[in-house]
């Protein structure tokens, strides 16, 4: 459960991480695992562009 | 428009008030006008950080863009998928714990009171001059397309906006975006459809791609080193990442959003589904424009598209060499087009087809030569540079689209319109509200109170969007004064941010001088180098990180710090 926290007249609710351990995310064991599955998308995406931008390049050499 | 046209368009603004005034019931309090209770859940979330994002702007301008200079643009924003990883992992956990309403109110429970409010008075000077031009560059262009009055345009998309928003809070924000960015989905395909639809019926998908390709017009990366151009992708994974960054993490009409989930989860899940689809749909957006510049070979194009521009020049002593240049305009597009034809003819059969690319090779170079020309007579009727990039998907829609499909596509760019603006109106109301008036006037008010002020705030802002967008055209040098400012302030703004996730023994002054230090320090790059605009907020956040440390080190060699 978080604490209250007293700072600069305000006071607040300071949640502990609770949520962060072993969490599943859909078919995903962790969020580390959707982070990498999210670069590793990037990375096609740029290869995909690529590769899309020499194919459909049909100026005469 | 028809009938069908203004039916389809009345539809979409009764949807649009009706859902908005349904969630009044949710704002009984501050944190419901402002944070939804932290009950949505990711999709609408992630929905609305799209339509955001997604501007009226960026279905005119980007499209126009593409007419243009091909693909390129998404460069840009090939970066946002690790951009969302960034702030899943390090911005969102820290705002979200923090139970704060603006991401400012966060820099005081970090720093100190004046990085906050320096911080949110810069938020609140750019953005609410960005709200009006959220409103006046769609108006403009639709009145001039579809000849309605622009007070008019003005007036009916902030009120209606102003309306639902007041009343709803957050929770109609975020439920009428969703709204809207499908409607916004569902444009782009029909858009893309119906160019398709209107192409010669011999032209097949493969051949649109061949024309566009001898233009390289699908040229989406470019691997050359060069920061001085913006559209390279080292360029727009460097620039667009901080750029970016900057924006969905620092920008509070951003940071709202992902505040109002269910939970950290929820919070996370939405920017990650942005990560997926922005991308994807930035692409069709500019693909549109691509066809359009196909569509065009076989249509004759409008030799300036912005329609109030032709009039002006036909009303100047520039009448006769701007209708000299029709006439050779004409000439040369019958010439393309024939070209363009006879090429596909060949590519099919197997013929040679170098003849033909060198006949529209060189009818191209001598029609962007007559587009030149005539921009240049442009310059000098109205003694104002031609804009016309803002113009050609409008023209198109007037010109070829059918009745519905036009009032559909019509409502879909007020629906991008709307559903930025009335974003920009909840941060703009919760940062007065938080970070202003209830941190300095009304510290202990009953929460009765806080929503009658946060409403009164979000009619503040409303009017002075609709304000800003009436005078837009007299204050121009204003507005374009305070849009540098902020691109001076948004990658220092970021680097305040690391310094306060990064730095542990940064301290408040260091965070206030590295930021002032940063925006001086983006101010010279820009007047000493030229090097991309994109560039600038890694500048900023660079030079406010090193400068912030090294205050804390300093003040801690001194045994004052944290």
């Amino acid at each position: 459960m978080g604490r209250p926290v007293e700072e600069s007249g305000l006071t607040v609710q300071d949640e502990t991480p609770a949520e962060e351990g072993g969490e599943r995310i859909g078919v995903f064991p962790g969020w580390g695992w959707l982070y990498a599955a999210v670069v590793v998308y990037t990375v096609l995406l740029i290869l995909s562009l690529y590769l899309f931008t020499l194919l459909a390049d049909h100026r005469l050499q | 428009m028809s009938l069908l046209d203004w039916l389809i368009f009345t539809l979409y603004f009764a949807g649009v008030i009706f859902l908005g005034l349904s969630q009044r019931r949710k704002s009984t309090a501050m944190a419901g006008y402002f944070m939804a209770n932290r009950t949505l859940p990711w999709a609408a979330i992630g929905l609305s950080v799209m339509a955001t994002q997604a501007s009226a702007i960026t279905f005119i301008g980007t499209t126009g863009q593409a007419y243009d200079d091909g693909m390129e643009f998404i460069q840009v924003y090939l970066p946002q998928p690790l951009v969302m990883v960034v702030l899943c992992g390090l911005f969102v956990p820290f705002f979200y714990r923090a139970r704060v309403y603006t991401a400012y109110e966060y820099l005081e429970r970090r720093f100190d009171a004046k990085t906050r409010s320096l911080t949110s008075f810069l938020f609140l000077l750019s953005r609410g001059m960005a709200a009006g031009i959220v409103l006046y560059a769609p108006a403009v262009v639709l009145s001039v397309i579809l000849g309605w009055d622009e007070t008019v345009t003005i007036v009916v998309m902030g009120v209606v906006t102003l309306l639902y928003t007041v009343v709803g809070g957050i929770s109609a924000v975020i439920w009428t975006d969703v709204v809207q960015m499908l409607m916004m989905f569902g444009g782009i395909a029909v858009a893309l459809l119906v160019l398709f639809g209107e192409l010669p019926s011999a032209v097949t998908v493969s051949d649109v791609v061949y024309i566009g390709g001898i233009h390289e017009m699908w040229k989406s990366i470019d691997l050359s080193w060069d920061p001085r151009n913006t559209y390279t992708l080292w360029s727009g994974l460097i620039g667009g990442f901080f750029l970016a960054l900057a924006y969905f993490g620092c920008d509070q009409s951003q940071v709202q959003r992902y505040l109002t989930a269910r939970s950290l989860k929820q919070s996370r899940l939405s920017l990650i589904f942005n990560a997926f689809l922005k991308v994807p749909m930035q692409f069709f957006i500019l693909a549109i424009g691509v066809l359009l510049f196909v569509f065009y070979h076989f249509e004759r194009p409008p030799l300036i598209f912005n329609s109030a521009e032709v009039t002006a020049v036909q009303n100047s002593p520039l009448r006769g060499e701007f209708e000299q240049l029709e006439v050779q305009f004409d000439r040369l597009h019958a010439v393309r087009k024939e070209a363009t034809l006879k090429l596909l003819e060949a590519r099919h059969s197997g013929g040679g087809v170098a003849y033909w690319h060198e006949r529209i090779r060189s009818s191209d170079e001598r029609l962007a030569e007559l587009r030149e020309q005539s921009k240049e007579l442009v310059l000098q009727a109205r003694g104002a540079a031609s804009n016309d990039v803002n113009y050609v998907f409008p023209s198109y829609l007037v010109q070829y689209v059918p009745a519905g499909i036009l009032g559909l596509i019509i409502a879909v760019i007020f629906a991008a319109a709307m559903s930025s603006l009335d974003s920009e109106l909840t941060a703009l109301s919760s940062a007065t509200v938080v970070d202003f008036y209830r941190r300095y006037w009304a510290r202990s008010a009953s929460e009765k109170h806080y929503l009658k002020v946060s409403r009164l705030a979000t009619l503040f802002w409303g009017l002075f969007a609709v304000a800003v967008a009436l005078y837009a055209g007299q204050l121009g040098s204003l507005i374009e004064a305070v849009n540098r400012v902020g691109s001076y302030f948004y990658g220092s703004l970021l680097g305040v941010f690391l310094l306060a996730f990064l730095v542990r023994r940064a301290t408040g002054t260091g965070a206030f001088l590295g930021l002032l230090v940063g925006m001086a320090s983006v101010f010279a790059v820009s007047r000493t180098t030229d090097i991309s605009w994109l560039y600038y907020n890694l500048v900023g956040a660079v030079v406010v990180v090193v400068a912030g440390s090294l205050v804390g080190r300093k003040k801690e060699e001194n045994g004052a710090g944290w």
